[in-house]
Order: C-alpha cells, then sequence, then structure tokens
C-alpha cells in the first residue's frame, strides 16, 4: 500500500512537471514567433539605421522596413555572394539604395554603409558603422570632415588625391584611408556590375 | 482578506523594496534613469501577476515536493516573453535594462509571493496581489529613478524625450548614480516613510 502510494506521488509529479513544461514552451514558441519579425527589425533599425538614413538624404519611406535581404550579386567576376539592400523611395519609386561593405582597415575590419543614386551610379554618401581604428587618426574616419567628401562622387573620384582622386586621406592613417576607400570603390564596382539584378530587387527595374 | 485589501496593501504596508524589503538588486541597478525605473517595474509587475494567477489557478494540482520546480518553470517562462515583447517594441529599454531582465526570474518578490500567498489563495485574489505589489513597486522605482537621476545627471528621462533639469551649467552629484548613492538614497526614502507611518519624527 505505501509502495504504490509512493510510485503514485512519482508518477504525479513527472506528469504535473511535464505539463507545466510543455505548456509553458508552447507559449514560449508562440511569443517568439509572433515576436521574430519586430525583433529583427528593431536590431537592424538601432544598430545600422541611423547609418543608412544618414546616406539616403531625403526618402519618403523607411528603408529599413523596406529591405530586401539576401539579393544575390556578383562580389567579385565569378564569386557570388548575398547583399541586405536598403532602398530609399520617393513616390513609391527608389531613387537610391545602400548597403553595407566591409573594408580592411589598420587595426582591424571596418564596416562602411554606402548610398549609392540609381539613376547616376554616384554616392549619395557614406557612414563608417564599425571599426577598431587608432583614435584621433584613424577613428577620424567617423568624422564630417572625412565622410562628407564622398558625397557626389564616382568611381573614378573616390580615390585618394595621391591616386588622382579627390578625397584627402586622414593625416597619419594612410592605411585606414586607403582601406576605406578601396571599400568605396568595390562598392561603386559591385553597383556598376549588378545594377540590374539590385534595382529590379527594389522594383525600380 | 478582502479583494481590494489584497490589491492596495501593495502600495504602502506591503511595498517593495521598502516594507517588503526584497528585489533590491535590480532596485538598485537599473534606477539611473527614472525610465529605467518605470520600465523595470512593469516588466516585473507583469510577470508577477501572471505567475501569481497561473500558480494560483494550479496550487492544488502542484505536488509539495515539486513545487519550486513548478514556480521557477512558470515564472521563467513568462520572463522569456517579457524580454521577446520587450525587444520587439521597447528595442531602447531592452538595450538599457539588459541582463536585469532575465534576472527578474530570481527577483525574490516574485518567488516570494508565489510561496507566500499564490499557492494558498484563490485565483482573483492571487492576481490582484501581483498587480498591486507590482505596481507599488514600479512607482517605488520610478520615485528613486527620478531622484536618482536629476540629482545624479541632471536629466530627466521620460522614455520619448530627455528633458535637461537644470541646464547645461549643474554640475552633477554624480553619487546618486552610484551604487553607494544608491543605497543612501533608498535609505531616506525608507526613513521618510517610517516618519509618515508612525506620525512623529
Amino acid at each position: 500500500m505505501e509502495r504504490r502510494r509512493a510510485l503514485r506521488d512519482i508518477i504525479k509529479m513527472i506528469v504535473v512537471l511535464t505539463v507545466i513544461s510543455m505548456v509553458m514552451g508552447t507559449t514560449l514558441s508562440i511569443v517568439e514567433s509572433v515576436t521574430r519579425e519586430p525583433i529583427a527589425y528593431s536590431r537592424l533599425k538601432f544598430v545600422k539605421g541611423p547609418a543608412v538614413l544618414d546616406v539616403l538624404d531625403n526618402c519618403e519611406n523607411d528603408p529599413i522596413k523596406d529591405y530586401q535581404k539576401d539579393v544575390v550579386v556578383e562580389e567579385k567576376p565569378g564569386l557570388k555572394a548575398t547583399k541586405s539592400i536598403f532602398p530609399a523611395k520617393k513616390n513609391g519609386q527608389a531613387f537610391a539604395i545602400a548597403f553595407e561593405v566591409t573594408g580592411h582597415g589598420y587595426r582591424g575590419d571596418i564596416g562602411i554603409m554606402v548610398g549609392i543614386d540609381l539613376k547616376t551610379g554616384l554616392l549619395t554618401g557614406m557612414r563608417v558603422i564599425t571599426h577598431s581604428e587608432t583614435p584621433g587618426l584613424g577613428a577620424r574616419a567617423v568624422q564630417p570632415e572625412f565622410y562628407n567628401q564622398f558625397n557626389g562622387l564616382g568611381i573614378q573620384e573616390a580615390d585618394l588625391t595621391s591616386k588622382g582622386g579627390k578625397i584627402d586621406a586622414i593625416s597619419g592613417a594612410t592605411i585606414t584611408s586607403t582601406g576605406v576607400v578601396d571599400a568605396i570603390k568595390e562598392a561603386l564596382d559591385l553597383f556598376a556590375r549588378n545594377k540590374e539584378s539590385i534595382m529590379s530587387a527594389v522594383g525600380a527595374g | 482578506m478582502s479583494l481590494w485589501n489584497d490589491f492596495s496593501k501593495g502600495f504602502w504596508n506591503d511595498i517593495p523594496p521598502f516594507r517588503l524589503v526584497l528585489g533590491l538588486c535590480p532596485t538598485l541597478a537599473v534606477t539611473t534613469e527614472a525610465v529605467g525605473g518605470l520600465a523595470m517595474g512593469l516588466a516585473t509587475t507583469f510577470v508577477l501577476t501572471c505567475s501569481n494567477t497561473l500558480i494560483s489557478s494550479l496550487r492544488k494540482i502542484i505536488p509539495r515536493k515539486v513545487r519550486l520546480a513548478s514556480y521557477i518553470v512558470v515564472i521563467a517562462s513568462f520572463v522569456v516573453v517579457v524580454e521577446l515583447l520587450m525587444q520587439a517594441y521597447f528595442y531602447r529599454l531592452f538595450l538599457f535594462l539588459g541582463i536585469f531582465i532575465n534576472l527578474i526570474v530570481v527577483n525574490c518578490i516574485i518567488l516570494g509571493r508565489a510561496e507566500a500567498f499564490a499557492s494558498k489563495r484563490p485565483i482573483l485574489n492571487s492576481m490582484a496581489d501581483g498587480l498591486g505589489i507590482g505596481l507599488g513597486f514600479t512607482i517605488s522605482l520610478t520615485v528613486l529613478g527620478t531622484i536618482r537621476e536629476i540629482l545624479g545627471a541632471g536629466t530627466l528621462s521620460l522614455g520619448f524625450a530627455k528633458i535637461s533639469v537644470f541646464g547645461p551649467d549643474f554640475i552633477p552629484f554624480s553619487f546618486m548614480v552610484r551604487p553607494p548613492g544608491a543605497f543612501v538614497c533608498l535609505g531616506l526614502l525608507l526613513g521618510l516613510m517610517n516618519i509618515i507611518s508612525r506620525g512623529r519624527i
């Protein structure tokens, strides 16, 4: 009698705990799937949002909400990759896009958000998002005096003055400046090579 | 004990962290900004009310030997729900509160009320208890956060705006936004509460 009651107690404990766990687990999956998209949007908006909005002036839409994930592009001839493209729209038509590229700096990778006008293929602007460059030297790439130089430039002009372009390097930070400039030129090159697929991805083709 | 009594006691007689001296860790950590205190209070209120309600409705089914395990499963799940909701809709607050959202699980107020009240009382009373104590906690945190932020940083964060209360030339009493300042502020508020309730100095 005693043993049977002990067994019944154990079974009751197991059953109750299992059922509670199952119910709570189901509740959690439901909440997770409902919030998955808003969370991804919030993350993008807070981390990349400011840079995207900076390089895409005058847009009437929310480039982050309209972003096209994983657009297939040819990064280098023969090398396919995917990029997230943020479109800027006016009157429902995309007029510029932004995407992120990575440059090689003095102390590591530099994350750069590049904005390109769809019609002219010229830069609308650039912002350095992430870097580990030296404060006071390479880190000055985040300052307007440096990044505003890139506004409106094309692939020929977006080079250092030492190489015939229009960009003044940061004094004492040649490697950083070169890294940033090279990444931006790659971005312009990528756009030119993939113009059609990018434009159709944002509905402007 | 009437339903109203169960609800209203959370606002003075059983108010955490002053009368119900529990949940001090998050109290001190997140009240560096007024809106941080408000957010933490509301998140805790949500978890407390939900867990009290669920635990009370299951109180006759959960065997005594596994009651703590059951309570923790319930509480932890609601905390993750709050964390997901904050991440989705209140991202800036989510970043501010950070790890302290998850630490709501071990906030003694929640487990304490589950064990002391919800496991023994009817559902409606437990819900009222959770809501009252949670809202009282929210008020405490918001008041504490407001004082600490105004004195310690000269600003007041309202979630959508951060206003500078004393202007740009104010030299903040930054002791207030550090842990020792939090303790001192807490103690002074508690002393004030004691004076008020005893009616004499």
